[in-house]
């Protein structure tokens, strides 16, 4: 038995022959490791950049969205759970996009970059790779939509290659993570600062579900920690919980908790912060932070209103707002 | 009322429950040696309709 | 209660027989899972090979080689405690 081991994600899959990686696509066959799902999404859309969500990175733009099959995350209240908790042979389509067609699609459909997202982009690795190399190559940009469950060499080799990152920081306490979603919380915080450190814009999300995660002492532990090791200019997007998959038993998350942890995030110095997943919510837009100037009004994914200078700062008080504004 | 203990299988009605029985456990065995498609359905990246709504979170 | 098992015929021991072994299967399913469900992350899943290795030779899916894997060393085949699938 030609066993091997997976040295992508802190898991550490020791993998028999003929079996797969806990992702359910990286499987041993005849003793070597074979990425399945390479170059075979299940999963192509052109979406906004503020449905990553994006909201310091080239807003507004069309962004060129892929996932394939598998996650090493099993999230009992996955959203994508019909893509991500399934195998590539699991799929009922795959579409045929090797990295040069990948990228020649989406110039072709006039999108400035391409978005890993929907499942974890960790487990389909290579293809992130091979993509945003040829991606960059074309001039466009790579961004990253992940829960960020990935050991080190690999995510530093991966940032030559990104522009941005979207991190989905799950919850602020270990216990918690291992409960809901199969991982642990501090290969995502070495992740986190690994991005800071390689020069990879990053926003990041939490998911506040009902009696979970929604403790004020837990969010401001992770605001402080968000405001010291990534910056006070980091992006932050509370997001609203919806019961799902296996997780149907509590309730949407109320708009007052959202409100809440907005406010415990901004009271600790977070200077934008937003609220995702309501509609109308002022959490969506974003103000200047020294004068309150409203820089970019939202509705849902959609931009109403544009304030930010060309090279992104606030138009009343020459703020330089942080992002990738061009 | 009938008495429904004292109502004995016929030699008949064995058979036809026995032949059920037989023709039930065939179509169990035979099911799922039946010719399928399995697994995805590949398409190009032609056939892709990339601003079809959809609901998936990222 | 000896005359009244005395009584018994071959049938009835067999039935027992058959409920004690299915009694026996169940036990060991069950501790088998609970073993595995209390393993701390066993970290591989037996999936359909056959479909997988028909999807490859279409096409469907790659056999694309991964980065970042190395053949197990000893001390970490024995570290999967028992090397059970998910």
């Amino acid at each position: 038995m030609r066993q091997v081991t997976c040295e992508l994600c802190p898991r550490g899959c020791v993998i028999p022959e003929g079996g797969a990686g806990d992702c359910r696509i990286r499987v041993n066959l005849n003793g070597k490791l074979r990425a399945t799902t390479y170059g075979r999404p299940s999963a192509i859309h052109i979406d906004p950049m503020e449905k990553k969500p994006l909201y310091h990175f080239r807003p507004g733009s069309p962004v060129f969205s892929i996932a394939t099959a598998g996650c090493n995350l099993h999230c009992l209240n996955c959203q994508n759970w019909q893509l991500s908790q399934r195998g590539g042979e699991e799929m009922e389509q795959v579409y045929r996009a090797d990295p040069p067609d990948l990228v020649k699609t989406a110039k072709e459909k006039g999108c400035e970059s391409i978005a890993y997202t929907y499942s974890d982009p960790v487990v389909f690795y290579e293809y992130v790779y091979d993509s945003s190399e040829l991606a960059h190559r074309a001039g466009l940009s790579n961004v990253f939509i992940t829960a960020a469950y990935i050991n080190q060499k690999p995510l530093r080799r991966l940032c030559r290659v990104l522009d941005a990152a979207n991190v989905d920081l799950k919850g602020f306490d270990d216990g918690f993570y291992r409960r809901t979603t199969g991982a642990t919380l501090q290969p995502v915080l070495d992740a986190l600062v690994t991005f800071r450190e390689e020069g990879v814009w990053i926003e990041v999300t939490n998911l506040l579900i009902p009696t979970l995660n929604d403790d004020l002492a837990m969010i401001r532990r992770m605001v402080r920690w968000i405001r010291d090791e990534l910056g006070e200019g980091t992006p932050l997007h509370f997001s609203r919980f919806h019961p799902q998959y296996r997780m149907r038993n509590l309730p949407p998350t109320p708009s007052e908790a959202l409100d809440r942890a907005r406010n415990e995030a901004m009271d600790a110095g977070l200077k934008y912060v937003y609220v995702g997943n309501v509609m109308g919510h002022e959490g969506g837009s974003t103000y200047c932070p020294t004068d309150g100037t409203p820089l970019i009004r939202r509705a849902g994914f959609w931009i109403t209103e544009n304030n930010l200078t060309a090279d992104g700062r606030c138009p009343t008080c020459n703020e330089k707002i942080p992002g990738v504004w061009k | 009322m009938k008495d429904v203990k004292k109502q004995k299988p016929t030699t008949e009605s064995r058979r036809r429950f026995l032949s059920l029985l037989g023709v039930a456990s065939a179509a169990g065995i035979a099911l799922p040696l039946l010719p399928r498609k399995q697994g995805p359905k590949e398409l190009s990246l032609k056939e892709a309709d990339f601003y079809r709504p959809h609901d998936l979170a990222g | 209660m000896v005359a009244w098992i005395g009584h018994w015929h071959q049938r009835e021991l067999r039935f027992l027989g058959l409920l004690v072994i299915t009694g026996l299967i169940i036990g060991l399913y069950l501790s088998e899972s609970l073993r595995i469900a209390g393993q701390e992350g066993t970290g591989w899943r037996t999936i359909d090979l056959e479909a997988l290795q028909q999807r490859i030779e279409t096409g469907e899916l790659s056999e694309r080689e991964a980065d970042w894997y190395h053949p197990a060393r000893p001390d970490e085949v024995s570290g999967i405690a028992g090397g059970s699938p998910k």
